[in-house]
């Protein structure tokens, strides 16, 4: 085993061992274990980084015979467990605060490590084959860590939907890796390369294509994701921010070489509309998670679309950035639930997500209200954030795309993606204003001590700071100046210098959207505008646009009605096996039964008869015999011997 | 190694059989040990097998493919002018009934342990059930197809009295059924056994030799020889016989439409049968499909593989949906086992490597998988004696060992990657999308359209875990809440070797494949190659 694969094995196999542990042995004193162990992960996975920057790292082995597996450990790949572990390691130990007399809480953490082993080896797979197994395994775990909670039906419901409906995608993509081993022999990610376009390529492509849509909750599938939120928050910040939703814009970043034109033209498309589907979602929200999630189905829409446009780079950028401000907001998000648990708890009633309850928790909780500020600042778009700067490079991208293909759709796309970048800053200055300002609109008295130093109060500064613009690049208005594109892409080039203008336009745009957006919030939800001060009423929104949004467009109905007319196709074919199936094979049984009687009443009848009438006829005539003839033995001897010997003589002459 | 292993293997259950029989009935713990301990040196029997199994032996002809052979002369009546009939005691295994074998192995062992419940008559049941052992041993391992047909029927008797003794309570309906169902399916594969001998041997002696079908060494111008052409009502004769054994098997498989005795059976059957019965018996089908259908009948199997495809993948879809559909967990069950067959159909209909590997793969880790989700059952019955799904919800809070179980083997069945149903399914699904490009016997969109099976069988155990398993914790009667024990030491003992295996052969499937590649790889080419020349001819 060389030094490579020690560091490997160790990254992805400490988070599983450490929660595996805390589950089996440990209990509840054996989480600092899980959290040690998530720590020396995280350690690996840079020392794994530092030794894989000149040299990939590369494994095959052999899984069945015909089959070879493998991995391959990139930059890339590297670059992102280093990522996943981070966020990992912020979330184990935010919860160590979070699920605090948790009576599970040691099974809690062993899911935990679970779910970190799947989403490392994923991101570490070679063979499309092992990626799948990884991509399942992601998400059983979710499903595992979702309905962790299952005792409350509704959260073991939203974890099985949520599960279903990746599966649903999951075909799709397993269709599209059968394609891509059994038929183009295509089988390490690593070893792709552009290939003639045919029919087979084309449909592999639209396979993986869907595949990635449910994993990183695209339309349709983006249902799953405000499911998902069922489960703890801290596992939401790890799952729904920076690594399985992240999963589908890895595999089609990953797989760029060998995604058709079309392929890429309805990612572009379908990106694009997600974005823009899930910002006009959030805008109505008054569940303080469920904005977060449907602004995660809006940014990744948007990573979606930069795949989708050819701006690779500015989507993986944007998923880096994404993932510490995301995680930073669902944190947060998390500290703020968890105080109002604990400030109602004595309140069974109470819900400690509405945003309609909420407000001022600005003094209650300063630390928490300046890392959720950070971040949601990051998240709009607001320039000297990383938010910033990665959008930037999507919007121009999408921009450089219609301009250079000059069709009706690629325009359509463009005005989405700014549309959405108007509306993020607007629906999360919303929760900003809702959560933080004013005053409260339920009455409690502060509670002390709800920000401990080490576990909450250093990961939220942590991600916080990740979000400000110096720590992805250097020039707070570059989009193209990720300091970690240089390490990540060998042809890392400017945009072309002819695009100058549109990189301007775009900056100027998304600046002037950005602000708007936040003033226009501001000026609808400041603490005493009549909006705020009508929440108490708990009213839903009004108007049909209101309630597309509030509901979502209906995404989940009509999930429903699908699995209705599911559940009915089974029950019909139930019906049909026992009215059609079991019932022709008991008719045949009783038929062959019914035969057998009717040949037993011929059988008594008339072959019975049959012989009975003879043997009455043979006695009958015997009985007439024997009256004529006298019954004596030795008469009759005398007559047979007379008869031979007639016979004798006949034959003589 | 020992000689005569098979042997060994086939008559030390029947010799138990005996010591049980002569055993006073009031020794029940005597009558039970005696079977576990024959059980265990079966287990310890077949694991020699499975170790000193030659991997590496790569055949020639099916004459050579054969290792642990002993050949014996049995029944020998000579006609005078008419010929003799020649039957010989002949048995030995390749890469395709050896791991068949191991499987049985190690369920028989949990199926005693699992019989450990039954309290009546146990006696009757004990030598009844070493003398199923025996049966299903000697199914595997015969290489003469009328051996073959003895041991094949012979398992029916005592499982027919298994479940119409020790059965619940519409055991009668259940065991009739399930008897004349499989009667009527082995009268089909017997019309074919005398075809077959009628056509079959060397220098005009009739044979019931397996090998010597498999090689196609037939009689010139008898009634099955491929150059003779035989029609009957239009259809080459051939393929009629090919037609026969298929609905034979398939009826004990069980494939659509074939499989309605298998949910009254499961359902009827004490726990102990209804593992045995999954686990073991319906691979006789599978087995019976590879050795006799397709080995013998290649050329019929390659005209015949798109309706077959099509009928396992109708069994995958049909019988998941139909699972979907069902209040009891055992009946769910049975059907999932009709949608989990339907891989080893569609995966041998395609004859590719991967497609056979896959199916092969799936009849034992279905095996595996199926015998630990119906100990699963057993477990709840114990305690409550019910099995409808509405009468328990949130048991998850209450019993979390169980719980765990109740879980590796739900994902296991539903095809967790990391779990061993995945590989079969995955391999089997390979192969037939994957068939059209390399043997043009199977189109593609079959193989697509049953990809839809792993989406249905989440949803019908996603949802059966969330009715009973999750949300707050309750029980319909109030008796059965002191009942709702964690599941004690004997259940460990059945089920955690269970969920070993299935996460072994989930994650290093090699393990089983490795062994048995050039064996899988001969049977591919053999079907193939052989099916071409007699087709050709």
């Amino acid at each position: 085993m060389d030094t490579a694969q020690t560091y490997f094995l160790l990254t992805i196999l400490l988070p599983l061992l450490g929660g595996m542990f805390t589950y089996t042995i440990g209990g509840k004193k054996g989480i600092n274990v899980a959290v040690a162990a998530m720590g020396g992960g995280f350690v690996m996975s840079l020392i794994l980084l530092l030794s894989v920057i000149d040299q990939p790292w590369v494994i095959r082995w052999k899984w069945v015979p015909g089959i070879e597996l493998g991995w391959n450990i990139d930059t890339t790949a590297a670059v992102l467990m280093s990522l996943v572990s981070f966020i990992s390691l912020l979330v184990h130990l935010f919860s160590k605060h979070y699920m605090f007399g948790d009576k599970a809480i040691d099974r809690y953490y062993g899911k935990l490590g679970f779910f970190t082993f799947s989403m490392l080896g994923l991101l570490a797979s070679d063979h499309f084959l092992l990626l799948f197994i990884f991509w399942e395994l992601v998400g059983f775990s979710s499903f595992l860590l979702i309905g962790f909670w299952f005792d409350d039906i509704q959260k073991a419901q939203g974890a099985r939907k949520a599960f279903m409906i990746n599966r649903v995608a999951d075909a799709g993509l397993l269709i599209g890796v059968i394609l891509l081993v059994v038929e183009l022999d295509v089988n390490f990610i690593s070893e792709l390369k552009e290939m003639p376009f045919s029919p087979m390529l084309q449909l592999a492509g639209f396979g993986l294509m869907i595949g990635a849509f449910g994993k990183s909750a695209q339309f349709p599938f983006f249902g799953w994701l405000p499911k998902a939120m069922a489960g703890p928050t801290p596992v939401s910040a790890l799952i729904h921010a920076a690594t399985m939703v992240a999963a589908g814009v890895y595999l089609l970043f990953r797989t760029q070489e060998i995604l058709t034109p079309d392929v890429l033209a309805v990612t572009a498309f379908v990106g694009g509309l997600t974005a823009l589907m899930a910002a006009i979602a959030a805008l109505t929200q008054f569940d303080i998670k469920k904005v977060l999630a449907y602004s995660t189905i809006s940014q990744l829409g948007y990573m979606v679309m930069g795949v989708g446009v050819g701006a690779y780079e500015s989507s993986l950028f944007h998923l880096w950035t994404h993932a510490f401000f995301k995680a930073g907001l669902f944190l947060t998000a998390g500290a703020v639930i968890h105080y109002y648990h604990h400030a109602h708890h004595h309140c069974h009633r109470f819900d400690a997500q509405d945003m309609r309850n909420m407000g001022g928790l600005r003094k209650i909780l300063p630390v928490t209200f300046i890392a959720f500020l950070i971040n949601g600042m990051a998240l709009s778009g607001l320039p000297f954030f990383s938010g910033f700067l990665s959008k930037e490079g999507i919007l121009s991208g999408a921009l450089i795309w219609a301009v250079g293909h000059g069709n009706a759709v690629g325009y359509l796309v463009v005005v989405m993606a700014f549309v959405t970048a108007a509306l993020t800053p607007f629906y999360i200055g919303r929760q900003i204003l809702l959560v933080f300002f004013g005053e409260s609109r339920t009455v409690n008295k502060p509670v002390e001590g709800m920000e401990p130093i080490f576990s909450v109060k250093l990961t939220l500064l942590i991600l916080a700071v990740a979000s400000i613009w110096i720590f992805s690049a250097l020039n707070p208005f570059d989009g193209h100046g990720w300091w970690l594109g240089n390490l990540l892409f060998d042809d890392h080039v400017m945009p072309d210098t002819s695009h100058q203008f549109l990189l301007h336009v775009t900056m100027a745009l998304s600046v002037i959207l950005v602000i708007s957006g936040l003033a226009l919030s501001y000026r609808k939800y400041k603490p005493d505008s009549a909006v705020v001060l009508r929440f108490k009423t708990k009213q839903r929104p009004k108007g049909l646009l209101g309630k597309l949004s509030f509901n979502a467009w209906y995404i989940e109905d009509i999930y429903e009605k699908i699995s209705d007319g599911f559940l009915n196709i089974s029950k019909t074919s139930f019906q049909i096996d026992k009215k059609i199936i079991d019932r022709s094979i008991d008719l045949f049984g009783v038929s062959t039964v019914v035969f057998a009687k009717a040949m037993a009443i011929v059988d008594r009848e008339i072959v019975d008869g049959l012989v009975n009438f003879a043997a009455w006829v043979s006695r009958t005539i015997g009985n007439a015999y024997t009256k004529v003839h006298a019954a004596r033995v030795q008469n009759q001897l005398l007559w047979l011997v007379l008869f031979i010997i007639v016979i004798v003589l006949w034959l003589q002459f | 190694m020992i000689n005569n292993l098979l042997s060994l293997m086939i008559f030390l259950p029947l010799f138990a059989a005996a010591i049980v029989g002569v055993i006073p009935s009031h020794m029940k713990g005597a009558i039970r040990w005696t079977t576990l301990g024959t059980m265990l040196v079966e287990l310890i029997l077949s694991l020699m097998l499975f170790v000193g199994f030659d991997g590496s032996h790569q055949a020639e002809s099916w004459a050579d493919a054969f290792q642990f052979v002993e050949a014996l002369p049995w029944i020998s009546l000579k006609f005078g002018s008419l010929g003799a009939l020649e039957v010989n005691y002949f048995v030995g295994v390749d890469g395709i009934s050896m791991p068949l074998i191991v499987l049985s192995g190690i369920l028989l062992v949990i199926g005693v342990i699992s019989s450990w419940k039954i309290t009546e008559k146990v006696k009757g049941y004990f030598v009844l059930y070493l003398i199923l052992s025996a049966s299903l041993i000697g199914c595997f391992a015969a290489l003469d197809f009328f051996l073959f047909y003895v041991f094949f029927e012979f398992m029916l008797l005592p499982m027919f009295f298994l479940i119409g003794i020790w059965g619940g309570p519409r055991r009668s309906y259940a065991s009739v059924k399930f008897f004349l169902y499989t009667l009527f399916g082995s009268l089909l594969i017997l019309i074919v056994m005398i075809g077959l001998y009628l056509s079959v041997g060397n220098d005009g002696v009739n044979s019931f030799s397996l090998i010597q079908m498999m090689d196609g060494s037939y009689l010139p111008g008898s009634l099955l020889n491929p150059e003779t052409h035989f029609q009957l009502w239009g259809i080459n004769i051939r393929y009629l016989a090919f037609g026969l054994v298929l609905v034979g098997f398939m009826i004990k498989l069980p494939a659509v439409p074939f499989h309605t005795w298998l949910p009254d059976a499961h359902v009827e059957a004490p726990t102990a049968i209804s593992v045995l019965l999954a686990g073991v018996l319906l691979k006789v089908g599978g087995y019976g499909l590879f050795r006799i259908a397709y080995s013998i009948f290649p050329d019929a199997a390659m005209e015949l593989a798109q309706p077959v495809a099509i009928l396992g993948m109708i069994s995958i879809v049909y019988g998941g949906l139909v699972a979907m559909a069902q209040n009891d967990i055992k009946k769910l069950i049975a059907y999932s086992s009709v949608s989990h067959m339907g891989f080893v159909l569609l995966g041998l209909a395609v004859i590719t490597l991967e497609g056979i590997s896959g199916s092969l793969f799936q009849m034992v880790s279905h095996g595996f998988i199926s015998g630990a989700l119906f100990l699963i059952v057993g477990v709840l019955y114990d305690r409550t004696h019910d099995r409808q799904i509405e009468n328990v919800s949130g048991l998850a809070s209450k019993l979390p060992l169980y719980t765990f179980f109740v879980v590796l083997f739900f994902f296991g069945s539903l095809g967790l990657p990391g779990l061993s149903g995945f590989v079969g399914e995955v391999l089997v699904l390979m192969g037939a999308i994957g068939a059209e490009s390399i043997n043009q016997l199977v189109p593609r969109w079959i193989g697509m359209i049953a990809v839809l099976g792993i989406i249905i069988s989440a949803a019908y155990y996603l949802w059966t875990l969330q009715r009973m398993f999750f949300g707050t914790y309750w029980v319909r009667e109030e008796s059965w809440d002191q009942e709702m024990k964690e599941i004690n030491l004997r259940e460990w003992i059945m089920l955690a070797p269970l969920g070993i295996l299935v996460i072994l052969l989930g994650i290093f499937p090699s393990v089983l494949l490795d062994p048995i590649e050039n064996s899988i790889q001969f049977l591919v080419e053999s079907i193939i190659n052989q099916g071409k020349t007699y087709l050709s001819l």
